[in-house]
């Protein structure tokens, strides 16, 4: 046959068999598949992107290079990469750059002077985010996207405090007299000065020179922050990276803010893990209607080939028929999902942000492509028989077309399988562990079944008569039923988890962030001060964590080896090797810190104070708590001895405990942490948290009044930023659910399908010898709520196995049993295999039986 | 003398079944010439349908060679078979093999879009116009009664007029009386195009109407008259 003999047979029979309602299962399976991918593809990109935006204002950029002296602005403005070469000389005309010098120096106004931490500007600082100040000391905030301009300065408040000045009056910085035009009140990028002892001056960048403050020599911390599109600042970032020393670092939102990263990181994953879920499920219900498909036309191979048409014609025919399927599933499934994500945004336009960007069309491409990866892949294997149906067919309608060997099926099918998810998630380590998750579900399922099978054969015997038929036929049925019963049984597990997961990571990031998280910080409490401020807390009614008394002292010693020839090479720039750290003492273990090895100091004979740890004798041999993350980074063992500069002094220390810490929570934290009465000697001050609602903020200005030298941090703000954040994600969490539960719904539709015409057949028989409606239809009932609670059984053992898996390997979470599901799922497997089964074979009762046997 | 249409020698075809050779046909050898008319007879179970089958090239055969219009059969892969059958063959079976998704025309036209042959619809309604199916051209099988769905598959079967049709029990799946009709009909159009004719039956008065009777019995020919 020439080729538009055949395009144009191809077409007619896919007309036909669409009109005639024979694809129906298999486009709806695939059309669920598309949609569900492009709808999460399109709606994470936007959400990503937003959220990403909207966490990048905290970071004040979407990257920012940090340096402890100037730049080559040669080597920050004219790279040039060869893929954008083409768009400007310099390629640097897409990213936006700003500059920040911040250094410490003595504000003076007449007679006062005050140590600050002083930021120089440029004037498109800041490119992300926003600033708050007030035109007077504690008046209403103003959210301002300006910088100072050139001769003024923005200051904390503490800075007018200590220096009695007002807004209006100057105050020096270096060789220059500068007027104070604000109060600053929030600066979006205040990260690494959490612990800053100086209050915040903010001043233009081009008054620097003319200060005179930063000379060779001088500590300065420089900061180039860059805005620009995602692909602009991956490639400026792989470009510039190399390019740094090893005292320069590049700053991103992933190590700048483990909060937000940490649960951009987890929701991802578990949409992808969603979405592959739903996917994964659309094909399983493709290759069942596919074998259906191929199966119904071995007559029509037979014939075609009876009549002169060759193997390569058949296969010709019904690939070009599943091609041209694939084509307007994948076009349509786009469309479908990129106006259902349209209107989710529409839906829940109020809590997505006020710019919620497009998405590109990645997702409409991939889902053209997965179209078709996925009808294929799905169905390949068992198109391919239809090559091999014999033309003697048409005589002997028994002759079955040889199969490929088993293990080519199934070879294809996990290559396919996966290409797919690899597609998909563009993670090998996901991909290699659904794989070999997968794959030990199918086997463990399938033996599962079998066993389940022969164990209800075996005791059908004892059921009463009214169910025993109906099993009867389910075993009868087994070749078809057991794949069915697999089939559903995945499909359970899979909603299960994703429904469980879901459930636990909302409220395991919820349980990170309750109502009444800290919203403020307070350091530089001065210990003269404890005791009014305790009283002061506690007149106002502020509950607060306790009160942490804080040194700062640099790490510079390892059982007596200077720091940086104990560590490794990459160690030698790790953070905390490069500034002083924040040393605390405790009596007791913070709550969400966990023990790894060694043990804490004895308490019993420290009082509960942990302010009048003072009272503690200083221990002959001090013992020090190190983090775990930075112990194994630096090679830090128990009994290790660790010497601090502190001030003018050293201070050793004796490692004897290792624990881990929750840097995502909203607590104080410390790397190190020394046994009560460590640091009688040392200078400290002392710090804590509080949470304070929104309408008691009057007392605020009440405290900074009567404690002028504390540093108080509103991190109010940034929670509100994140805890939005994270009601978006839950919401989109839930969307994705749907999906799932879409496509679990057209797997159970699709296995129901596959053997309605032998169900038909024997139902027309059946009604034909005598039996009533009444009979079948209870026949059919326990034949579909037994599959459904054998495939509850099989959901609930791979349901645990897969929960432990994920939850202890991927998500970092802690794992717990759920003994209620051993019950719930099979039931709700017997309720919704039952209703589905019965509904979609209501054939079986309305069809004349006469036609039935007739069309047979 | 004429040309042979078919022919058969020392045919033998057996099969494996639970490790054992099962022979179903033993010995065969016969002729038959171009414009004949032969009905294999034999009880269920003889191998008359396995015959039509091989002789047909729809199956291989154990031993033995088959040559159809001067094509060796035995010598030929399955894609040269078909295109044999596709130039010189037509056939009608027990139960109609109508493809269910195409009208009363396409299926008609099916055998000429093999073929690639022009004017393939036009020719089709006028083959069904002359089975008596004018009125029936856009209707599907299903549509159609059991008569009316054989005469669908003998204007198929005669509209490239091929050589040689075969017919496996073409009447068994009718009644009596439309049985006849479509017997009536099948003769006919045999006559005007002057084909070979191959009919398996077991029913007698169908075998008479033929020239020749070929008889198998467990596989052999018993008489070949």
């Amino acid at each position: 046959m020439t080729l538009p003999t055949l395009i144009r047979l191809a077409l007619r029979l896919l007309f036909r068999e669409w009109r005639a309602g024979s694809l129906t299962v298999m486009a709806t399976a695939l059309l669920i598949a598309i949609t569900s991918h492009t709808t999460i593809g399109f709606f994470t990109e936007r959400l990503s992107n937003a959220m990403e935006a909207k966490a990048t204002h905290l970071l004040g950029a979407d990257l920012v290079i940090k340096s402890p002296s100037a730049m080559d602005s040669a080597l920050l403005e004219n790279y040039v990469d060869e893929q954008i070469a083409e768009r400007a000389n310099s390629n640097t005309a897409n990213l936006n750059i700003a500059r920040t010098v911040e250094f410490t120096t003595v504000a003076i106004a007449g007679d006062e002077l005050k140590l600050s931490s002083v930021k120089a500007v440029s004037n498109n600082y800041p490119l992300k985010g926003f600033m708050r100040t007030s035109l007077t000391l504690f008046g209403e905030e103003i959210t301002t996207m300006d910088s100072p301009p050139a001769g003024e300065l923005w200051v904390e408040h503490r800075v007018l405090s200590s220096l009695n000045v007002d807004v209006g009056d100057t105050i020096d910085i270096g060789d220059s007299s500068l007027k104070v035009t604000r109060v600053l009140t929030f600066e979006p990028d205040r990260s690494g000065a959490f612990y800053a002892l100086a209050p915040r001056i903010l001043m233009n960048l081009n008054d620097l020179p003319k200060a005179g403050i930063v000379q060779q020599g001088s500590r300065v911390d420089y900061r180039y922050l860059v805005e620009g599109s995602p692909a602009d600042i991956k490639t400026y970032r792989d470009w510039i990276k190399p390019q740094l020393t090893p005292s320069q670092s590049v700053l991103d939102i992933h190590n700048e803010r483990p909060a937000v990263s940490s649960s951009l990181v987890r929701a991802e994953s578990y949409m992808k893990l969603s979405g592959l879920v739903a996917i994964l499920l659309a094909a399983v219900a493709i290759a069942m209607s596919a074998r259906l498909y191929a199966e119904s036309h071995y007559d029509t191979s037979a014939l075609i080939r009876c009549l002169g048409g060759r193997q390569n014609d058949v296969l010709f025919i019904f690939v070009l028929q599943l091609a041209i399927l694939a084509f307007f599933s994948g076009v349509i499934g786009s469309l479908f999902g990129w106006v259902s994500q349209s209107f989710i945004a529409f839906l829940i336009q109020d809590m997505l942000p006020e710019s919620f960007p497009q998405a590109s069309l990645t997702s409409a491409w991939t889902g053209l492509a997965l179209s078709f990866i996925v009808l294929f892949g799905f169905s390949l294997p068992t198109l391919i028989r239809l090559r091999q149906v014999s033309p003697l067919r048409v005589l002997r309608k028994n002759l079955e077309p040889n199969s490929l060997s088993g293990a080519i099926i199934y070879l294809a099918t996990f290559i396919f399988v996966s290409l797919l998810i690899f597609v998909y998630t563009q993670d090998i380590m996901l991909t290699t562990a659904s794989l070999i998750g997968g794959a030990t579900i199918a086997l463990f399922g399938f033996i599962i079944v079998a066993l389940l099978f022969m164990l209800l054969n075996k005791l059908n015997q004892q059921f009463p008569l009214i169910i025993k038929s109906g099993i009867r036929n389910l075993i009868r049925r087994k070749n078809e039923t057991r794949w069915q019963t697999l089939a559903f049984g995945i499909t359970m597990m899979a909603m299960t988890l994703v429904v469980i997961i879901r459930s636990d990571l909302i409220d395991t990031w919820q349980s990170q962030l309750p109502e009444d998280i800290p919203n403020h910080f307070v350091m530089n409490i001065l210990p003269g001060d404890v005791s009014a401020f305790e009283k002061f807390l506690a007149d106002n009614k502020i509950t607060s964590s306790n009160l942490y008394p804080v040194s700062r002292g640099r790490l510079t010693h390892i059982n007596g080896i200077a720091v940086k020839a104990s560590v490794t090479k990459e160690e030698k720039g790790n953070e905390a090797l490069n500034r002083e750290l924040n040393l605390t003492e405790a009596k007791v273990m913070q709550k969400d810190n966990r023990l790894v090895q060694g043990s804490w100091w004895p308490n019993n004979k420290i009082s509960s104070n942990a302010t009048s740890s003072k009272a503690a004798p200083t221990p002959t041999n001090p013992k020090v708590s190190i983090e775990a993350k930075l112990a194994k980074k630096l090679n830090i063992n128990l009994d290790d001895e660790l010497t601090f500069f502190i001030g003018s002094r050293t201070l050793k220390a004796t490692v004897s405990s290792i624990r881990t810490v929750k840097w995502d929570s909203f607590k104080p934290n410390f790397y190190m942490v020394f046994e009560p009465g460590s640091l009688n000697s040392y200078p400290t001050t002392n710090l804590t948290s509080f949470y304070l609602p929104e309408q008691n903020r009057n007392v605020l200005n009440a405290m900074l009044r009567q404690f002028p030298a504390i540093t108080l941090l509103e991190v109010g703000a940034i929670l509100e930023q994140i805890k939005s954040i994270l009601s978006q994600v839950t919401l989109a969490v839930e969307i994705v659910l749907s999906f799932v539960l879409f496509a679990g719904f057209a797997v159970t539709f699709a296995a129901l399908q596959s053997t309605l015409s032998q169900r038909l057949h024997e139902g027309a028989l059946m009604r034909t010898l005598g039996a009533s409606k009444r009979q079948i239809r209870i026949n059919q009932w326990v034949e579909y709520a037994m599959m459904g609670s054998l495939s509850g059984l099989i959901a609930v053992s791979g349901t645990e196995v897969v929960l432990w898996a994920l939850y202890t390997q991927v998500f970092h979470l802690e794992f717990n049993a759920n003994p209620l599901m051993i019950v719930l799922l099979p039931l709700t497997g017997a309720l919704v295999i039952g209703l589905f089964g019965v509904f979609t074979s209501r054939k079986v009762l309305n069809e004349s039986p006469t036609l039935v046997l007739r069309d047979a | 003398m004429s040309n042979l249409a078919l022919s058969i020698q020392t045919l033998h075809k057996s099969v494996e079944l639970n490790q054992q050779t099962i022979e179903i046909l033993s010995n065969i050898s016969l002729s038959i010439s171009e414009g004949d008319s032969v009905a294999i007879v034999g009880s269920s179970g003889s191998g008359k349908s396995t015959l039509l089958g091989l002789m047909a090239g729809l199956d291989n055969t154990t031993s033995g060679a088959i040559t159809l219009m001067g094509n060796n059969l035995t010598e030929m892969s399955e894609d040269q078979r078909a295109k044999v059958r596709a130039e010189h063959v037509g056939f009608v079976f027990q139960s109609f093999q109508l493809l269910p998704n195409l009208s009363a025309t396409e299926n008609v036209m099916l055998p000429m879009e093999v073929l690639n042959q022009k004017n393939a619809q036009s020719r089709a309604a006028t083959m069904l116009e002359r089975v008596g199916l004018s009125h029936r051209l856009t209707h599907y099988p299903n549509q159609l009664s059991g008569g009316e769905q054989q005469r669908v598959a003998l204007a198929r079967a005669f509209v490239t007029q091929p050589d040689i049709l075969f017919a496996d029990e073409p009447t068994g799946n009718l009644d009596t009386k439309t049985g006849n009709h479509i017997a009536d009909l099948l003769f006919e159009l045999n006559k005007e195009v002057n084909t070979t004719l191959i009919l398996v039956t077991h029913d007698e008065h169908l075998a008479k109407r033929c020239q020749r009777t070929i008889r198998l019995e467990a596989g052999a020919l018993v008489t070949a008259s």
